[in-house]
């Protein structure tokens, strides 16, 4: 009998991993180099149950929207973004793991190793990129060309990933992609002095939020009403 | 439920930082030397849940299906040390550094602070000190009779000493250099601190090496940019509003499923 119930259990709770994950895009909004997360929800299975009431099971599918986020001017020579595809390569030094982000805010620390605001390093395509003690003047090309003042020491990598569906989130906007090789891209174009905002588009995350809101407000009203019909069974029909 | 309720609460005090960071650049606009601030965000770590009813098999395919992150907080902030631009004041004493450089000063404790607020006075003693007191490193020593102060783009003090009429040479002014002056410490009072993420200093004079050159009668404004201050606050306070409905939205999710019982 309370298996007419679990449609709507089911339902309101995904709904509320759904907001979880709009709140979570929302506090974003202004993340350097945040992509927002998307959910594809289908239904699978369906069938009617023992009681003859449809059933399905949901599976959601989670990625994270690849599109551009718009680039702001900052007029720092170490703020990188990337137009088209590509992320940058970040490692630890301590455990040699890889990390990836399009957040291009990088400083250089007190040895002239480029890194990021976490402290993992910038990968160059030979290696973390080191820049000379005392460089004056930094230039990055669009292919990643990083020149100090006039010296060519190196080129940062950029890479993406055949299965983009792979990539699994870590914090400060850096995924990692477990299982995957990742891919030198082959024409990549980065822009100096500028960054990539996050991709949150304020106004379709608000529909959202609000489609989630009322579809879990229907989902309540359908428990309560099927909840209704349960109580008046049980009080009328137990009459005799 | 009440994670997005956390989430979204984050979102906002995130936002909060970013307008504090914002007011303390506008409040220092005017502010000799000031090199502005900007705060970075990041998102947090990310949680894997499974949603009631997910299908088994997309499961085990999918080892996390669904990731739920938890928001957004200041990671850092990062100063920005471009150049100010220079403005003439005509004052024998203020020195404005164009280039990469800090002048030092020493603290009361006896440690030197790292200063690019070049408007200098004279002690009582006839020192070379910061405006509010703190003496060059190395010291200067101006004569009393000595005029006509004159102090070149490499730092070289010359006046002239009462009846002589050639320029003598009385000191050098040195400049610091860091690695990475973002990651100095600022201690207020235009003064900055060294840090393991600054490395140390290097010592040398103006002209050398990108340290920059000195500019007498000349001081460096602040580098903030009102109008992109401006801009910030407005994606900073609309940012907070979106953030704000989530939490109404969400506390009210939370009524709902609360009024399942009746």
């Amino acid at each position: 009998m309370l298996l007419r119930l679990q449609n709507s259990i089911q339902s309101m709770s995904s709904l509320i991993h759904e907001q979880e994950r709009v709140a979570n895009n929302l506090a974003n909004a202004n993340t350097i180099g945040y992509k927002r997360d998307r959910t594809f929800v289908e239904a699978l299975g369906e069938h009617l149950d023992a009681e003859g009431a449809p059933r399905s099971d949901r599976s959601s599918t989670q990625w994270a929207s690849m599109d551009q986020g718009a680039l702001e001017s900052t007029g720092n020579p170490l703020d990188l973004a990337i137009k088209g595809e590509g992320f940058f390569v970040l490692s630890s030094e301590d455990t040699g793991d890889l990390r990836y982000t399009r957040a291009g805010r990088f400083t250089l620390d007190s040895q002239g190793l480029l890194r990021d605001p976490l402290g993992f390093q910038v990968e160059g395509d030979s290696g973390p990129l080191q820049f000379p003690a005392l460089v004056e003047n930094i230039e990055v090309a669009e292919d990643g060309t990083v020149r100090a003042d006039g010296n060519a020491i190196g080129r940062i990598r950029l890479v993406r990933f055949e299965d983009a569906m792979s990539l699994q989130r870590l914090d400060n906007a850096a995924f990692t992609v477990p299982g995957s090789e990742p891919v030198d891209v082959e024409h990549p174009t980065m822009i100096q002095g500028h960054l990539e905002t996050s991709n949150v588009n304020p106004l379709s995350e608000m529909s959202e939020m609000i489609t989630h809101f009322r579809l879990f407000e229907t989902q309540q009203k359908l428990l309560q009403s099927t909840d209704q019909i349960l109580g008046s069974v049980t009080r009328e029909l137990g009459k005799f | 439920m009440l994670r997005a309720l956390r989430t979204a609460a984050l979102g906002m005090s995130a936002q909060q930082t970013g307008v504090d960071n914002i007011a303390h650049n506008l409040a220092n606009a005017n502010t000799t030397a000031y090199k502005r601030s900007t705060v970075i965000f990041q998102d947090l770590l990310y949680q894997t849940v499974q949603a009631q009813g997910q299908a088994e098999a997309q499961t085990a395919a999918r080892p996390a299906s669904l990731q739920i992150g938890h928001g957004a907080a200041p990671v850092a902030t990062m100063r920005n040390f471009t150049q100010g631009s220079l403005e003439h004041t005509g004052n024998t004493f203020d020195l404005a550094i164009n280039g990469e450089g800090f002048l030092q000063v020493r603290l009361p404790n006896g440690q030197v602070a790292y200063t690019r607020d070049g408007a200098l006075t004279i002690s009582a003693d006839g020192n070379l000190v910061s405006q509010t007191g703190l003496p060059l490193e190395p010291d200067l020593t101006i004569p009393p009779d000595a005029s006509n102060i004159h102090i070149s783009q490499d730092g070289l003090l010359a006046v002239r000493l009462d009846g002589d009429p050639n320029l003598v040479e009385i000191g050098q002014i040195e400049l610091a250099r860091f690695m990475n002056p973002a990651g100095l410490n600022a201690m207020g009072g235009n003064l900055y601190q060294q840090t393991d993420a600054s490395g140390e200093p290097t010592i040398g004079t103006p002209g050398q090496d990108g340290i920059g050159v000195l500019r007498q009668g000349y001081i460096e404004v602040s580098n903030v940019d009102v109008v992109q201050e401006m801009v910030g606050l407005i994606s900073a306070q609309r940012a907070y509003e979106i953030n704000s409905k989530m939490v109404t939205t969400s506390e009210e999710m939370l009524q709902i499923a609360n009024n399942l019982k009746r």
